[in-house]
Formats: structure tokens, C-alpha cells, sequence
């Protein structure tokens, strides 16, 4: 107590104010530095050429700028094709499972059914079964099924709300329509329109921020994702662009590559593999963050 | 046909999530029901079409007595999630409360806080850190690490390491820093004007009240913390499982053991922290 009160004389409420502001303010630079020097030593070292990784005098700015590491990675990358393949079914895999997750999610919310706490017990043993346990048999299953190299295996499981964190989806759409106004849907009903009526039409619109918390969520990890297609597939004609990274890094073990083209190549790759995702974030960003605070992720 | 309502509204739910749970049945439940039979054969991968041989217990019994490997994978895992989880815990919760404070240019912030979620590859996340390696930390010059050198003498690579891997870590933190966001954005405002009123200091107001209203977020993300960290790619547990399937033995019954193995040890830990957490947390609506 009595040393606020010395401090309160010294500087005075305001002047306190301030420097409590700058403080935060400096922490606030520092926790973002560490979220952007990776992003940005990745851009500045995909940018030097050999001769600059070796030399101790380079820190930041490449003294021989090397673009062709562009070039390079963009050919090892095969990058039109893998692009096309990623973008393709992580688009598709994110809209079919918002769509299913959000159906499967207001059931869990809005309807009465005997035994709806033990199948929503279902939902939350799904997220937690570790990929581990089940990975053999998915393999064996879509083996079976000759879905190994084709994207069935990631387009099926999304389409039933399963698939990646499906059940994290299902539980953040039904937190949202638990919170959810009841008489819109109400006056719907007596008006006669009935349950998918009113949920496309009546339920979905205002759910708007759920929706791009989810999609976003889902095509970034299915964008990522790395564990199921390395298993599923293994022509280098399927795959997507997390895979071709490890492919172009493979190759540029070899140590004779390495010394000609550099790791910026593999920098140069890494930046490519997740350009698209920062050019989407930086359009959708504002948008997403106010989503986040609006979805009632925990209600 | 005429059906009371509460029936039709019955009837109407279970349309909406039949697909889900048939989708649980077919991509998960009886997936982990045949890996349970799986574990129990010698089945390998080329002949698993044949009526597999069984086994009994052998194959777990393998996995703790002859197989070298993996038990300390699984304990390195367990290590990991120990140190990690009350590491990002902390640090999410910290920048979360950070970017609540009205500065300039807090969307900015934000927007930059949410950039490890956007991008959370794995490999590339992944490649930033094992390919820059020492580079990256603060301590880059060659000064800087002689001085540490000094100071430290055998330990520094062990430091450094130490180092990178606590960024590495703060990078994964992303949605838990979103989730605390959320969290600390439903609180009461109103409950904050009380405690000032009657002359609550900021350390208090964040012991008494941010805490306590906060205690559910906390146990969302412990366990999502944990169940990400437990289904990380970088998980050794999952590549060594990966290795033994499909490059080393070939085999499915004795991997399929290891799987399960985990899944238990996973579900026990989710349940006893859940358990153990959920004695301190405290909802407000509850009387």
C-alpha cells in the first residue's frame, strides 16, 4: 500500500497510465516479434544465394540475391500441379465438412432425442482417439475399398463430418446454436416450414461467424496435412504440397545439390507451400478474428 | 401417419446426425474395435488377407520387453507433454490477456498472433526450425554465443536446443491463445467496476476474478493442449508406429498393439486430468 502511493506521488496517476501502456505495448512487440522473425528469416534466407548462407557477414539481406531459388523450388515443387491437387481437395474437404459439422451440430442442439448426452459423449471419445490407434485400419479399410491413391479417403470421412477434427467441429457449431435465440426459429415452424427449411434458411445465415472459424480451420489443417496422405498416397502425381516439400528437401540432402543450390531452395519451397494460406489469411483476417470472439467457442 | 410432436422432434434429431454416427462407426469405432482383434495376431502386411495367426498378449508383451525403441518414444512423449503443456498454458493465457489491453494497433497484434493457426504446418513449421537451428535464436552472433560458451561451457548445445524448442513451442500456441481470447471476452466487465469499487488491486482482480471465471477455458484447453500435443506429426510415437508398418517390419499385428497401447495411456491421462481439473473449476451459473 504504501508504495503505491509513493509512486502515485512521484509520477501521478496519468503518467502512470502511460508508461503501464508503453510496457504493454513492448511486451506486445516482443510476443509478435517471435511469431514474424520465423516468417521473415524464412523469406530472407530463401532469398540468399550459397555463397551468402557461408558467409557470417550476411545476417538479414542477402548480399547476392538469388531469385532463381525461386524458380528452382516453384520447378522441384512441380508447383501448378500440387497446387491444383491441395487447393482441390482441401477446398472441397473444408466445404463438405463445415456443411455436415454445422447439420450435425444443431442436431445436437436443438432437437430432444433419447440418448442425445450419450451420443454427444460419442463426439467428444472421437476427439480424442489418437490417429495411432486407428491409422492401420483406415489404411487397411481404404485399401480394401481400392481408394488408396485417389482422394476418397479425404473427401468421404469430411463428407460425414468425420475426417480432420471433425468432431472438434461438430462441438463448436453445437456451442454455437446452443447459445442461439429460439423464437426466430419458432416462428418459422408455425409458419410451417419444416427442419432443414428452417435450418438452412432461418439458422445458417446468422451463424455466419461459426462458419469461417470452421472453414478456415479445416482447409488450413487439411492444407497441412501430412500424416494420412504420406499413407494414402504415393504417386508423386497425387500429392500435395506439404509431401513435395519433403520430397525437394529429400533430394536436397544430397549433398552435392546442396552445395550448388543452397538451403534457400528449400526455404524458397517452404514459403511457396504456405503463400496461399497467408494471401487467403491476409483478405480474411479481420473478419476471422472478429469470428473468433463471436462464435462462443466455449458457452 | 400421424406422430406427436415430441416424436417428430425425436425423429428430426436423429436424421440430422444419423450420417455422423454412421461415419463414427465406420471411420473410428470399428476401425479401433479390429485393431484391438489386429493386435492380437501376428498378421503382416503382405499376408493380411490370410487367416491371421494368434497371438495372445505377445505382441504387447513385446512392446515393454523386447523393443528397445519404444518405450523410451512413449516417455519421451510423456516428458514433452509434462513440460509443454503448462509452458503454453501460460504463455497463451499471457498474450491473450496482452491483446486485450487497448494499444494501438491491437488488431495488428492479434491478426499476427493468430498467424501460427494460418500457417501450423507442420513441415514447414518444422523446416524453419530444424534448418535455421541455432540461427534462430537471439543468440546468433558469434559474440553472443562465446559469452554464453563461458558461462555455460558443455551445457550451451543443450541450451540452445532448450531455446528453440521454447519458441517452437510458444508457436504452437495459436488456438490456444484464441480460445483464451474468447474466454476472456465473456467475462462480466461489470464484475471488474465491483472490485474496484471496493478498492481491489490488479493482481488481486486477476487472482479472484479473471481466474476463476476463466477456470472452464482453462480445462478446454489443457486437454486440447494435451490431445494436440499427443496427435502432434512430430509425435515420435506416430512416426516410429508409421515406421514399423510400412517400412522397417512390415508388420500389422505387433504396430497395431503399439497404437493401442498409446490410445489407452492418451484416454487415462485426458480422464485423470479432466477429473483432477475439473475439482477446481467454477462455473458461475451453478448454485
Amino acid at each position: 500500500m504504501k508504495k503505491t502511493s509513493w509512486l502515485r506521488r512521484l509520477w501521478g496517476i496519468r503518467a502512470r497510465r502511460i508508461v503501464l501502456r508503453l510496457v504493454v505495448l513492448l511486451l506486445l512487440v516482443d510476443v509478435a516479434f517471435i511469431f514474424v522473425m520465423p516468417i521473415l528469416r524464412l523469406l530472407s534466407t530463401s532469398l540468399m544465394h550459397v555463397m551468402d548462407l557461408y558467409d557470417p557477414t550476411v545476417v538479414w539481406i542477402p548480399r547476392r540475391w538469388a531469385f532463381e531459388n525461386y524458380s528452382r523450388a516453384y520447378a522441384a515443387l512441380e508447383y501448378a500441379l500440387s497446387f491444383k491437387n491441395t487447393a482441390l481437395v482441401a477446398g472441397v474437404c473444408a466445404i463438405l465438412q463445415t456443411i455436415s459439422c454445422a447439420i450435425v451440430g444443431y442436431g445436437f442442439a436443438r432437437f430432444r432425442f433419447p440418448g442425445r448426452e450419450r451420443l454427444f459423449m460419442l463426439v467428444l471419445f472421437a476427439m480424442i482417439v489418437p490417429p495411432h490407434a486407428i491409422i492401420i485400419q483406415l489404411f487397411i479399410l481404404f485399401a480394401d475399398l481400392h481408394w488408396l491413391e485417389s482422394y476418397w479417403p479425404f473427401i468421404v470421412p469430411s463428407a460425414v463430418g468425420m475426417g480432420l477434427r471433425g468432431a472438434l467441429f461438430v462441438f463448436i457449431f453445437r456451442q454455437f446454436f446452443k447459445g442461439m435465440p429460439w423464437e426466430l426459429e419458432d416462428a418459422a415452424m408455425i409458419d410451417g416450414a419444416g427442419p432443414f427449411r428452417v435450418f438452412f434458411n432461418i439458422m445458417l445465415p446468422p451463424a455466419r461467424p461459426a462458419i469461417v472459424v470452421v472453414f478456415l480451420f479445416s482447409l488450413v489443417w487439411h492444407w497441412n496435412d501430412v500424416l494420412e496422405p504420406s499413407i494414402y498416397l504415393s504417386r508423386t502425381e497425387k500429392f500435395f504440397l506439404p509431401q513435395r516439400l519433403s520430397i525437394v528437401e529429400a533430394a536436397l540432402a544430397n549433398l552435392q545439390l546442396r552445395g550448388m543450390w543452397g538451403t534457400g531452395v528449400i526455404m524458397a519451397s517452404a514459403l511457396l507451400v504456405i503463400l496461399p494460406l497467408l494471401v487467403l489469411y491476409l483478405f480474411t483476417q479481420r473478419y476471422f478474428v472478429e469470428s473468433i470472439e463471436r462464435t462462443g467457442l466455449i458457452g | 401417419m400421424h406422430l406427436s410432436l415430441r416424436r417428430r422432434q425425436a425423429l428430426t434429431g436423429y436424421m440430422f446426425i444419423a450420417f455422423w454416427i454412421l461415419g463414427f462407426l465406420v471411420f473410428l469405432f470399428i476401425p479401433l474395435i479390429r485393431n484391438g482383434f489386429l493386435s492380437l495376431t501376428d498378421t503382416k502386411l503382405a499376408t493380411r488377407q490370410e487367416q491371421p495367426g494368434f497371438v495372445g498378449l505377445a505382441n504387447y508383451v513385446e512392446a515393454f520387453t523386447i523393443d528397445i525403441e519404444f518405450v523410451p518414444h512413449l516417455l519421451d512423449t510423456l516428458v514433452n507433454l509434462v513440460v509443454d503443456v503448462p509452458f503454453i498454458l501460460a504463455f497463451s493465457l499471457a498474450v491473450a490477456m496482452l491483446a486485450m489491453q487497448p494499444v494501438p494497433g491491437q488488431t495488428i497484434f492479434r491478426a499476427i498472433f493468430f498467424l501460427p493457426v494460418v500457417i501450423g504446418s507442420a513441415v514447414v513449421v518444422g523446416r524453419m526450425f530444424d534448418m535455421l537451428g541455432n540461427q534462430l535464436v537471439l543468440f546468433r552472433g558469434e559474440g553472443a554465443q562465446q559469452f554464453l560458451y563461458i558461462y555455460l561451457g558443455d551445457r550451451m548445445p543443450a541450451f540452445l536446443s532448450f531455446l528453440n524448442r521454447s519458441i517452437f513451442v510458444l508457436w504452437r500456441s495459436g488456438v490456444q491463445i484464441l480460445i483464451f481470447i474468447a474466454g476472456l471476452k465473456s467475462i462480466d466487465p461489470a464484475l471488474y467496476e465491483v472490485a474496484q469499487v471496493d478498492g481491489a488491486s490488479t493482481w488481486g482482480m486477476f487472482w479472484k476474478i479473471t481466474l476463476p471465471m476463466l477456470s472452464p477455458v482453462i480445462l478446454v484447453n489443457i486437454i486440447y493442449t494435451i490431445i494436440d500435443s499427443f496427435t502432434d506429426y512430430f509425435n515420435s510415437v506416430l512416426n516410429y508406429i508409421r515406421l514399423v508398418t510400412f517400412t522397417l517390419q512390415l508388420r500389422l499385428g505387433y504396430p497395431s498393439a503399439l497404437g493401442n497401447i498409446y490410445f489407452v495411456l492418451v484416454f487415462a491421462l485426458v480422464i485423470l486430468v479432466f477429473v483432477i481439473v475439473s475439482r477446481f473449476v467454477f462455473y458461475r451459473g451453478e448454485r
